[in-house]
């Protein structure tokens, strides 16, 4: 990996954070109303001019866009992301919150859903048109066609029947305060998440495992006569790794970004939370705060990806240097 | 394709394995065992506080947190009627251009100062500084000057009589704040106020906690605290209710409450606010503009039908004027009975529209449930008559502006009430009101009669005036009057004590205990 190479990305990745931070700026004021209408509703109708004027210049929204756009666009390079509207509260704290719990509930779903897809992909692989193939295909189909928000509710509805729990009830203990206690309300909107997650992956490791199974090498591997165990996860998914890894990748960009139905039902303070009330309530500084944070991560994960693939394929290494 | 031996899939079986026993342990919920005046209440709703300052305050989450920190100069009991609140009583002088309140004696703030005239006085200069950008400006527009003549005398000029602003004096929006407070200018920091509770801690998103005011002035509170926790999620709440982890429950979805017919562990009480659904013509625009064709539209309207499909058959019909302090026969004045589609196809034969005409309807979208649900029901009862509502859904940031243009010929909305029918509809039907566009019509009977509501504080003629104003508003039918809107309100089996009120505060939180 030349140096060379990392800048040319590191640039790319740069240009790409800014395009989302104008594009998200732009199409925020776009948007029709303002943070007062948001706010009050047809009662914002009700303000007469001097009223509108005097909440406008309260919410900063007497500025031109540009001046906006300027004083929020230095304020990165200080690592500042403006204030919240509502609350005054700076958006790195409101971020710095909400950013640990959607990271740990995309790990934990992912530490459920990689092991768990790619068995079962290896299993349904193993003998594709059997009963075990068109069964974990079948389940992994459900598991993608039932959305997260009916999984969620019923998961939620069920353990209160059944159990008389309440997942969501208590007050939410971070990771560092209380390890069971976090562990116990993160682990079933983490199992939510895993199983459509896992549903992905085994589909992916499916095909990819069937189309590596199907090269000379493991023939050859077979030939040798190696233990099958090795041809399996050695030769087989080894070579099979590329779209897996790349499939995980995406997906955990999109964990960051989306959990927010799972965030919601559950009522976890993550970042999907703190992204729709700032929707809602139209306050520009989270809204562009968490999506420049989101696209900053899906950049980040995608150069992490390119870089895993170099290690575990020799070939798109001799690419980097050539160039 | 070779074979793998069953064993090797050992590990994933484990893996699943793992996942099923997980689900299967419950942990009980701790949600303190504690019981009368020790315990603490635990109310789930969807919303968060917005804002901390009761001037800016709007969002209805908001108001109704305040109200439990703050007191305000007059309270509003179960009937609609003003009652002492931080002020013991009040005379109206002038010819209605003064208001003379005396305060009460002995009320202190939770940071330990008592409650003088100068608080208040600074209060309500406060709220009408413009550079304080408070929505509650509005209410106190009639007043020229706030004088503090004692200690605990405060008194209010007025440019005209305004009957109304003693209502206004009970809102969240005029809290009694410290004047220290404004001037350290920590209003919007930490809520200080004279109320039953004390703010104590806030983690925004989750959770709120408030602790009992020991010195309340109006005894202290039957419980130790209330913790508000937010749960965005209305269906989260109302399983969170099942297992026992709440002991009051907020939900606005009638769908939901369909669910816990037979519940053993909870009580559901479906509360009528002051707040109305209500279908808005545009009285300025095409067939609309015929006073007839707008009556054959409010006769056609079958109430009941409504409820029957939108609220389970529970909500409670209203005509114009929405105050329990104020009854009167919902109807009257429409001339015709509500729901009869005979008499509202003559009706509109009449008027030269027999082959109906089509309406463009916004509906809001996002902000309520009820709102599509509702918008179908009128489309199929005014189908019947040949009135065709093209329905256009909008989110609330759309549908704002396009409803405070007029823009539309019909709109379905959810409107606020009040206890006082002039602040419920001076600003739609007075020439100057601030809502005269959206309103659809101007008639200078409504105007006139709702000037002279507002210029006596006479109980008596004030009925006969409001009688006559929701006559004339039938007669003129500029609207289409529906139903209350509800809120549920799921109390665990062992709350004690707690009622609803009309305008959904929780001020009888503090009368709540556990058994």
């Amino acid at each position: 990996m030349s140096l060379r190479y990392l800048a040319g990305r590191a640039a790319g990745m740069l240009g790409t954070l800014l395009g989302v931070a104008v594009v998200v700026f732009v199409v925020l004021r776009a948007l029709p109303g303002d943070t007062i209408t948001a706010k009050l509703g047809t009662q914002a109708a009700e303000l007469d001019a001097d009223q509108r004027a005097a909440l406008r210049h309260f919410y900063g929204l007497d500025a031109s866009p540009v001046t906006q756009f300027l004083r929020w666009f230095g304020g990165l390079f200080r690592g500042d992301l403006g204030v919240s509207i509502d609350t005054g509260v700076p958006v790195t704290h409101l971020i710095g919150d909400a950013l640990p719990v959607t990271l740990e509930l995309a790990v934990l779903a992912m530490i459920i859903a990689v092991p768990v897809g790619v068995l079962a992909g290896m299993l349904a692989a193993s003998r594709p048109g059997a009963a075990r193939d068109l069964s974990v295909q079948g389940v992994g189909l459900l598991g993608l066609a039932v959305p997260e928000f009916v999984v969620a509710t019923v998961t939620v509805a069920w353990l209160a029947s059944a159990f008389a729990y309440t997942p969501s009830a208590g007050t939410f203990v971070s990771l560092g305060s209380s390890f069971g206690g976090n562990l116990r309300q993160m682990l079933y909107p983490a199992l939510v998440l895993g199983v459509g997650l896992a549903a992905t992956v085994m589909r992916t490791t499916r095909s990819a495992y069937l189309e590596a199974a199907g090269s000379d090498f493991v023939r050859t591997a077979r030939g040798k006569g190696l233990a099958e165990s090795r041809v399996r996860f050695r030769h087989i998914l080894h070579n099979a790794g590329i779209p897996i890894v790349t499939m995980v990748g995406i997906q955990f960009g999109y964990l960051l970004g989306g959990t927010l139905v799972v965030e919601q039902v559950f009522a976890l303070p993550g970042l999907g939370r703190l992204l729709l009330d700032g929707i809602l309530h139209q306050d520009y500084a989270i809204v562009q705060g968490v999506t420049l944070l989101v696209a900053g991560t899906f950049v980040v994960v995608n150069f992490a990806v390119d870089i895993v693939y170099r290690l575990l394929d020799p070939r798109t290494r001799s690419e980097g240097r050539r160039a | 394709m070779t074979r793998i031996p069953a064993r090797r899939w050992g590990i994933g079986a484990a893996i699943l394995a793992l996942g099923a026993g997980a689900m299967a342990c419950s942990p009980s919920p701790s949600n303190g065992d504690k019981t009368g005046e020790s315990a603490q209440l635990v109310v789930a709703r969807t919303a968060d506080v917005d804002v901390l300052d009761p001037a800016r305050a709007t969002a209805f989450s908001t108001n109704q947190t305040l109200a439990l920190v703050y007191d305000r100069l007059i309270q509003v009991d179960p009937d609609g009627k003003l009652i002492p609140g931080l002020a013991t009583k009040w005379t109206v002088g002038d010819g209605g251009k003064s208001v003379t309140l005396t305060l009460r004696d002995g009320v202190k703030f939770h940071n330990g100062q008592a409650f003088t005239s100068a608080d208040a006085k600074a209060s309500l200069d406060r709220i009408m500084d413009p550079k304080t950008a408070a929505v509650a400006s509005s209410y106190l527009a009639n007043v020229s000057a706030v004088d503090a003549t004692d200690a605990h005398t405060l008194k209010l000029t007025l440019k005209q009589p305004d009957a109304s602003l003693l209502t206004a004096l009970s809102l969240t929006g005029t809290s009694m704040l410290s004047a220290k407070d404004i001037k350290a200018g920590t209003i919007d920091k930490k809520p200080d106020g004279t109320g039953p509770y004390k703010w104590k801690t806030w983690k925004q998103g989750q959770e709120l906690d408030l602790s009992a005011n020991a010195d309340y002035w109006n005894g202290k509170p039957k419980n130790a605290g209330v913790q508000f926790r937010v749960i965005p999620d209305e269906a989260s709440i109302v399983s969170g209710m099942k297992s026992g982890s709440f002991n009051l429950g907020i939900v606005s979805d009638p769908a939901l409450t369909k669910q816990l017919k037979g519940n053993q562990k909870m009580t559901l009480v479906a509360n009528p606010t002051l707040d109305y659904h209500v279908l808005q013509l545009n009285g300025r625009r095409g067939p609309l503009k015929n006073k007839t064709v707008r009556r054959a539209i409010a006769c056609a309207v079958n109430r009941s039908d409504a409820i029957d499909t939108v609220y389970f058959g529970q909500a409670k019909e209203t005509g114009p004027i929405v105050s329990p302090a104020y009854q009167y026969d919902g109807t009257d004045g429409l001339g015709c009975k509500a729901g009869d589609t005979a008499a509202a196809k003559k009706m509109l034969a009449s008027a030269g529209y027999a082959k109906g005409f089509h309406l463009k309807t916004i509906v809001m979208t996002g902000q309520y449930s009820t709102s599509t649900n509702l918008a179908q029901v009128l489309q199929s009862q005014l189908g019947k008559i040949g009135v065709t509502l093209d329905l256009d859904r909008q989110q609330t940031n759309v549908y704002v502006p396009n409803w405070s243009k007029a823009n539309f010929d019909a709109a379905v909305a959810l409107n606020g009430g009040s206890i006082d029918p002039y602040l419920q509809y001076n600003r739609y039907f007075t020439t100057d009101g601030s809502l005269k566009v959206p309103a659809g019509l101007t008639d200078p009977k409504l105007n006139s009669l709702l000037r002279q509501a507002n210029s006596t504080t006479d109980l008596a003629k004030r009925k006969q005036i409001f009688g006559d104003l929701s006559k004339a508003l039938n007669d003129d039918s500029p609207w289409v009057w529906l139903f209350r809107n509800q809120t549920y309100y799921l109390e665990s089996k062992g709350l004690t004590g707690f009622t609803a009120t009309p305008s959904d505060s929780l001020e009888n939180l503090r009368l709540a205990g556990l058994a």
